[in-house]
């Protein structure tokens, strides 16, 4: 019979590989410290400024509540076009990559052999051993 | 100034400096930031606050309607922070550094 704890390591070698892929949050380690960081994708600075200044106008405009700004040189300022650029901003945060691999992750915890992706040697472990549960049924 | 010594010192600014925004290793005329947060958690909870504050700023901080929305003010001082850990500070310190170098040259001429 094949022991449990060949299927349990190869479940952490799986897990392992989809923690390390090298896209979503990235771990990063400074001294002591631990944290993760966002990559987002800009054309160039200025897109890159717009969007920073869009992050304040929306700050000033939520404070303020009228939906307008008091100085004269931010008058021509639109409303709409500063909470679109931070809804957008938003939507480009959304952690799409890491959903992925939590999708993976718990399609490994649960066993779940027919989810797309499903790595080949667990499954062909798996397989093996509900065959050997099976014959000793 | 020699027209080469002033391009490598162009280019030595530029490596010390534009640390914000890099070039796509993958996506040509794509630039990418990098900014950091503590965990997916505090990932999820900043996209949060700036779709909260969106709707703050086309509905007022003071009409929630039937769902007021909670720490406001809180909601806008966190992106706030996001805006201070996203300004380009290195970039302006680049621009300063060439324009000095390029004074220099004219003063120089």
């Amino acid at each position: 019979m094949m022991k449990t704890n060949k299927i349990h390591k190869q479940k952490i070698k799986c897990l392992n590989k989809i923690a390390n892929y090298p896209y979503g949050l990235q771990k990063k380690q400074v001294g002591r410290h631990t944290f993760r960081t966002v990559n987002l994708l800009f054309d160039d600075h200025t897109e890159y400024l717009s969007m920073t200044t869009a992050l304040l106008e929306v700050c000033v405009l939520a404070l303020d509540g009228q939906g307008s700004f008091h100085s004269k040189a931010l008058s021509n300022e639109n409303l709409d076009t500063s909470v679109k650029l931070v809804l957008e901003l938003a939507i480009e945060m959304m952690p799409h990559d890491d959903m992925f691999k939590y999708q993976q992750i718990m399609a490994i915890l649960e066993e779940d052999v027919e989810s797309h992706g499903f790595p080949k040697k667990l499954k062909n472990l798996l397989k093996v051993h509900a065959d050997e549960k099976e014959k000793n049924v | 100034m020699k027209k080469k010594k002033m391009f490598k010192r162009f280019s030595q600014v530029g490596e010390d400096h534009l640390r914000k925004l890099t070039p796509h290793p993958h996506l040509r005329n794509h630039q990418q930031i990098c900014f950091p947060v503590q965990n997916h958690l505090h990932l999820m909870f900043l996209i949060e606050d700036l779709i909260k504050v969106s709707v703050m700023a086309l509905n007022g901080i003071e009409r929630g309607g039937d769902r007021p929305l909670k720490e406001p003010e809180r909601s806008i001082s966190e992106v706030l922070k996001h805006a201070l850990d996203l300004l380009p500070l290195e970039e302006a310190e680049f621009i300063d550094k060439i324009t000095e170098i390029l004074n220099q040259q004219e003063t120089e001429d």
